[in-house]
């Protein structure tokens, strides 16, 4: 397993969380939720407050 | 895609995680506040509208949700997972709110909707020379070197020398 924030991309990086994926949730499970921090203000904000208005679509990244 | 399904309720946020390829320009992040840099850079750098939304320096929701770099997910308003995705695509993100807003369409005139299972693994094109260019540019020439060796590893020398070959000419 390698550190999280790993200071080099792994060589076998897609081999373990690619295939660990299918099997993490399903569709139809509830889903997590979560504290982060908006970066417009810097305030803490829940993932769930996005769901007043209705569904959510959550696209993960980052600049690299 | 996100102006054209904000009408009909539906928000789209970015997470921001670990860096996915570390690099010269953007290193592996050892603060919180690095980390939000980084992701105020990607904002402006890309022009971002969505609600750019910091998780945590451990990464606690993007482990909850599979810890890969570029999936997606899209919850009912409810907080139930009804699309999951190991990699964002826009055309299939856009079949799956289509098809929710027609289900809604359904039951708003009294049909019944039974859900059914489907498993499907669609394709997505490769084009690995923009996607070198943006990694070289956003996160250095490391971070190239690093891909181009992991492509060695996974998939054998014959499947990575088109892009050592692009890399050996690009640094020229």
């Amino acid at each position: 397993m390698h550190a999280y924030n790993y200071e080099s991309f792994p060589l076998d990086m897609d081999e373990a969380d690619f295939s660990r994926y299918p099997e993490i949730h399903h569709v139809g499970d509830p889903a997590p939720d979560g504290t982060l921090v908006d970066a417009a203000d810097g305030n803490r904000v829940k993932l769930f407050d996005y769901l007043k208005k209705g569904p959510l679509v959550i696209e993960f990244g980052s600049i690299t | 895609m996100a102006d054209r399904y904000r009408e009909h309720g539906i928000t789209f946020v970015f997470v921001y995680c670990r860096e996915a390829h570390p690099g010269e320009a953007h290193p592996h992040h050892t603060s919180f506040e690095q980390k939000l840099e980084h992701a105020r850079t990607m904002v402006e750098r890309f022009a971002i509208r969505r609600p750019m939304l910091v998780d945590d320096l451990d990464g606690t929701l993007h482990s909850a949700y599979g810890r890969l770099p570029n999936m997606c997910a899209i919850l009912s308003s409810t907080g139930k997972l009804v699309y999951r995705a190991a990699w964002t695509d826009a055309r299939t993100i856009k079949l799956a709110l289509e098809h929710m807003l027609y289900e809604r369409h359904e039951r708003r005139t009294r049909h019944r909707v039974m859900p059914y299972y489907v498993e499907w693994a669609p394709g997505v094109t490769k084009d690995r020379e923009p996607f070198l260019e943006g990694l070289l540019e956003n996160a250095g020439p490391r971070a190239v070197d690093e891909f181009i060796a992991a492509a060695r590893h996974l998939h054998g020398e014959a499947a990575s020398r088109p892009m050592q070959t692009w890399w050996d000419d690009r640094r020229k």
